[in-house]
């Protein structure tokens, strides 16, 4: 799940405005969903021995890459790897996660995204991944492989990544379905 | 990512690792994953930015903590003593079990605050924080705005009052609690110095030469020893409203810890880190195995037997882990001839543990070293860590500017100054 994350991260900051993106990541316990995140933070910030630790209870690890618009002018983008995994039904909890800025303004990548049910995310640039255990009996270990399904709207930047990695046949043994919102 | 079992990679496996050589090397820029990095010593002094208190034997500081889940508050004496205490938990009532963390919201510790400070100097017989000599607060790392809510009220009360205000490290803040001297005939734990901190929210080994010096040896990769004790205890059903941590280990008491096979993890690694989600996962199958053979439909049913066996062995493997990583630490110290380390420190929330502790005295027993643990109630966040290591701050010289209002919720330790 490493690679899946460090390709998409690569491919997505080389859009015209990665900030804005969030990435649901729903999986069970030990799917993979960290790993995918490792990959994607060392994947965004080129840094292949960054240690990306799962969130559970600093909530959030924040994360700085660097990037280059179309005019080479190169900027700081951060990146909120966070984990909901913890916190309850309250729309109080988040406050700490202060997500309307987080969204708006940087790459925000969310394990256990169910707990976002009475919280206000915008899905323009949202992208979901479930990342699912694929044996035929029913066995689910470390190396059992994976599969995934992805989920984005319609018009959204997402498309033009997803294109991307089709063509280039990176995902192929992987994707089980993607589709647009 | 903990090595699994070697298999041949496919094609596609291969292709995207290409992808990614391809891509992703250029982008490597050294510009510093960390615009800063926790430097009051710069390899020649400690600096007083804002002053120190006029009597360096005998003084008190406020200090305040709200790095994540509490807001809490104390006065403490230059010799160590708690004068008075504040926390803002203690005054929820617990959550139903399932996860509300409180204390947490941005508008609660905002309202805390004032109550907390107050509370933390009426309990030390003061009325205000003009009655104290000098102020620290938790700045990093941490959650951003949590963070902001203690420093925001710290800085405004070392200027409001112009006492000497020290900008403190959450981690150093826990280790530093293993020198908080417990009475004057008391011998204190000197520099140089093994920590081991084991939290929720963090799990490494440290090498401590001195204030602002300090060096990770290993640490996680992925999950903390804390975390995999909560995620245990929510996998069998347990209530986690007082910390997934205590009741496992309550529970574990109850079983067999050699009932349940479970591999340690990183056996073969010839390093310092440490890894739990694999552990984690492993005790996810079992059980679920367990369940499924007794015709229950999750963990959280198996009998009570069987999850006391399921927390035992869970908790012996954890600790055999940290075990072996420590044992390798301590012998690599053992054979650093220059700074002879012999002493540990045990810091961090899951410090607390019963079993942890025991089997590490006996690993310090049989090594000779002496091990130094903090009470277990100054070992989870609170107002005591950020006012005992703003004291320890002062007494090498070293003060931060109040006038800078930066909180940061990445803080890591500078490179180790000989």
């Amino acid at each position: 799940m490493e690679d899946v994350g460090g390709i998409l991260a690569s491919l997505l900051l080389d859009t015209e405005r990665p900030e804005g993106a969030i990435i649901l990541l729903e999986g069970s316990l030990g799917a993979g969903k960290t790993s995918f995140a490792r990959g994607f933070v060392r994947g965004a910030t080129g840094d292949w021995n960054l240690r990306v630790t799962s969130p559970t209870f600093l909530l959030s690890n924040t994360y700085r890459a660097r990037k280059v618009d179309e005019n080479n002018v190169e900027s700081d983008i951060e990146i909120h790897h966070m984990d909901l995994y913890r916190l309850g039904d309250h729309p109080e909890d988040f406050a700490p996660l202060n997500l309307d800025v987080v969204f708006r303004e940087c790459v925000s990548l969310i394990e256990w995204p169910v707990r976002l049910s009475n919280v206000t995310v915008p899905t323009d640039q949202q992208l979901n991944v479930d990342i699912r255990h694929f044996s035929s009996d029913d066995t689910d270990t470390e190396d059992t492989p994976r599969r995934l399904v992805l989920s984005y709207p319609d018009g959204s930047s997402w498309g033009s990544i997803l294109d991307q990695i089709h063509h280039q046949g990176l995902l192929d043994d992987m994707l089980m379905l993607t589709s647009k919102q | 990512m903990q090595p699994s079992v070697q298999h041949e990679e496919s094609p596609k496996e291969k292709r995207r690792k290409r992808f990614i050589e391809q891509k992703g090397l250029p982008k490597a820029v050294d510009r510093g994953q960390f615009a800063t990095t926790y430097h009051p010593y710069d390899g020649h002094s400690f600096q007083a930015l804002s002053g120190l208190p006029p009597n360096l034997q005998n003084f008190t500081v406020l200090g305040i903590e709200s790095s994540c889940d509490d807001t809490g508050a104390a006065v403490v004496r230059s010799d160590g003593t708690i004068l008075g205490e504040a926390l803002a938990s203690q005054s929820h009532i617990h959550a139903p079990w399932g996860g509300v963390v409180p204390g947490l919201a941005k508008e609660a510790h905002e309202a805390e605050i004032d109550r907390i400070v107050q509370e933390a100097l009426e309990a030390a017989g003061m009325t205000s924080a003009a009655d104290v000599d000098a102020i620290g607060v938790t700045v990093g790392p941490g959650l951003e705005i949590c963070l902001r809510v203690g420093a925001t009220k710290a800085r405004a009360l070392a200027v409001e009052h112009e006492k000497p205000f020290v900008g403190v490290h959450h981690l150093e803040a826990h280790i530093l609690m293993a020198r908080l001297p417990y009475d004057s005939a008391s011998k204190q734990l000197g520099f140089p110095f093994l920590a081991l901190l084991v939290s929720g929210g963090h799990c490494q080994l440290l090498k401590c030469t001195g204030i602002g010096n300090m060096t990770v040896l290993g640490g996680t990769f992925d999950d903390s020893l804390g975390e995999a004790y909560d995620k245990t205890a929510r996998l069998l059903g347990l209530p986690v409203g007082g910390g997934g941590g205590p009741v496992v280990e309550r529970l574990a008491r109850e079983g067999d810890p050699t009932a349940i096979p479970l591999s340690v993890p990183l056996q073969s690694r010839k390093d310092l880190d440490f890894s739990y989600s694999g552990l984690k996962s492993n005790v996810r199958r079992v059980a679920e195995r367990l369940a499924k053979e007794g015709g229950v439909e999750t963990p959280a049913n198996l009998p009570h037997p069987i999850k006391a066996n399921l927390a035992a062995s869970f908790q012996h493997v954890a600790i055999q882990h940290v075990e072996q990583r420590l044992r390798r630490a301590m012998i690599l110290l053992e054979e650093e001839e220059e700074e002879g380390i012999r002493s540990l420190a045990l810091v961090g929330g899951v410090a607390a543990n019963q079993v942890l502790r025991t089997r590490i005295e006996g690993l310090c027993k049989q090594r000779s070293w002496d091990l130094w643990i903090p009470p277990p109630r100054l070992c989870t966040d609170q107002g005591t860590m950020s006012a005992w290591a703003a004291i320890e701050r002062i007494r090498v010289q070293s003060t931060d500017d109040p006038t800078i209002p930066d909180v940061y919720a990445r803080y890591p330790f500078a490179q180790p100054f000989s």
